[in-house]
């Protein structure tokens, strides 16, 4: 007996995709409610018509048909909006995956409008002239902030006889000392704290600048972040710190950006 | 009936089937019975051929293919033109080039397309000998036919970066309509690609 299959309308974006059976495809979708698995049968064909509308990071509409205990079947797919940019374009592509892989990590089932929302504006202006280091910065912080991470850089998170520093921190370019970034604690340091938790795992130097930056990226929506000038020498920064931080959290490094390393 | 009933050479085989791409232990245990009751020839001759696959094989030193002379007779034959490389994810691929009976060059194999989510990385795929294969040859054209996904677009962004400092005429196949599908099921990245790439006639 056929099991029963009902059929499901659903907008998504392609976050990944990896090569199952013969010539068929595993999907994975964000959805404004879901990350899910759909399996794209006999996409690798150049036949297929759906193959076309389920490139990476392409938002599609896809006809889902829906087989308990197994896997959801794409039967028809729309693309609605393609990113041919992110294809072309070495480095914009890396960027992308790397987007695309941090939500992976990060969610799971069960997601909200709001990251929806948040990887599609991402990959839209990642398509167009932004900047693609710095929105990758914007966008780290504002995931953090979706999956429950969010890191607190207003004040010191370190601790003195046992409790709480939360010292206010109000970086300034004139600072001598150098502030803390603390993955364990999740959060930033100020002088006295950086000074007393150098020694353990997930401590180290921030400067000034880089931590005036995380506050802003963290805070002001893109477009007001993006109007500062960002320094080549913060820049760098702050993708290795994040590196780290992001790292920490999720038990591994992400790959996406390691091909930019060598 | 027991695990027991079945003796150990066959549970070894239906083992060995099952770790196959797209072979379940249902279908792992159809091949081992019909191998035991058909004729016993047929178990012989894919033992032979097994074992040639895997002692008479290997890559190709110059373009990776797999061959069973190094160099591959591609490598070899002085009729085909070594000053064009065409560079394929998989020896697959190449056949089907090769079908097409129109290419009078030499391949380059990679054995794969990038894919960091996945674990793969330039150094998991044969580009350091590629592009070392470019230095050293009198390589006139790089002809990219990695496949027109996501994937393949992505490992020929990468090669188009590292081979352009080298200096090398970089192309990639066109791209655009299947022979024999409706325009009305083409998706717009294919038609886009269709139109900037048309032809005069």
């Amino acid at each position: 007996m056929a099991r029963p299959s009902r059929l499901q309308r659903e907008v998504g974006i392609v976050l990944a995709r990896r090569d199952h059976g013969e010539a068929d495809r595993v999907i994975v979708l964000l959805t404004p409610e879901q990350r899910i698995d759909v399996l794209a049968k006999g996409v690798r064909k150049t036949r297929s018509r759906k193959a076309g509308h389920l490139e990476l990071f392409s938002k599609t509409e896809v006809l889902l048909s829906r087989v308990k205990q197994s896997w959801d079947i794409v039967s028809q797919a729309e693309a609605v909006t393609v990113r041919a940019q992110l294809q072309d374009d070495f480095s914009r592509a890396t960027y992308a995956r790397y987007v695309a892989e941090l939500v992976i990590r990060f969610f799971e089932g069960e997601t909200s409008r709001q990251l929806y929302d948040l990887v599609d504006a991402t990959f839209e202006r990642l398509e167009t002239a932004a900047p693609a280091a710095l929105l990758t910065r914007w966008f780290e912080q504002q995931l953090l902030a979706l999956a429950g991470f969010r890191p607190e850089w207003g004040m010191c998170v370190g601790e003195r006889d046992a409790e709480l520093c939360r010292e206010p921190l109000r970086p300034r370019p004139t600072d001598r000392r150098a502030y803390g970034i603390d993955a364990e604690r999740g959060g930033a340091l100020c002088s006295d704290c950086l000074a007393r938790h150098r020694n353990e795992r997930g401590v180290r130097a921030l400067s000034p600048s880089a931590l005036s930056w995380l506050q802003a990226l963290q805070q002001r929506d893109y477009a007001e972040a993006a109007s500062f000038d960002l320094p080549p020498a913060t820049a760098r920064e702050l993708a290795q710190v994040m590196d780290r931080y992001i790292a920490h959290h999720l038990e591994r490094r992400p790959s996406a950006l390691r091909i930019l390393d060598g | 009936m027991g695990k027991a009933a079945v003796p150990p050479s066959v549970t070894n085989l239906i083992q060995t089937f099952s770790e196959l791409p797209g072979v379940g232990p249902k279908t792992a245990s159809r091949l081992a019975f019909y191998l035991l009751r058909g004729k016993s020839d047929l178990a012989l001759r894919l033992a032979t051929a097994l074992q040639d696959l895997v002692e008479r094989t290997r890559f190709c030193s110059i373009c990776y293919n797999v061959t069973e002379a190094d160099p591959c007779p591609i490598c070899a034959d002085p009729a085909r033109d070594h000053a064009s490389v065409c560079v394929v994810e998989e020896p697959l691929d190449m056949l089907a080039l090769e079908r097409t009976d129109q290419y009078a060059g030499v391949y380059h194999v990679l054995h794969g397309a990038l894919s960091p989510l996945e674990g793969i990385f330039a150094e998991d795929l044969r580009i350091a000998e590629l592009e070392t294969r470019i230095r050293q040859g009198d390589v006139s054209e790089v002809i990219l036919a990695t496949n027109p996904t996501s994937e393949g677009d992505y490992t020929a962004a990468y090669l188009v970066q590292r081979i352009k400092t080298i200096g090398t005429r970089v192309t990639r196949l066109g791209r655009g309509l299947p022979m024999g599908g409706d325009l009305e099921y083409a998706d717009a990245v294919t038609l886009t690609r269709a139109l900037e790439s048309r032809q005069e006639l």
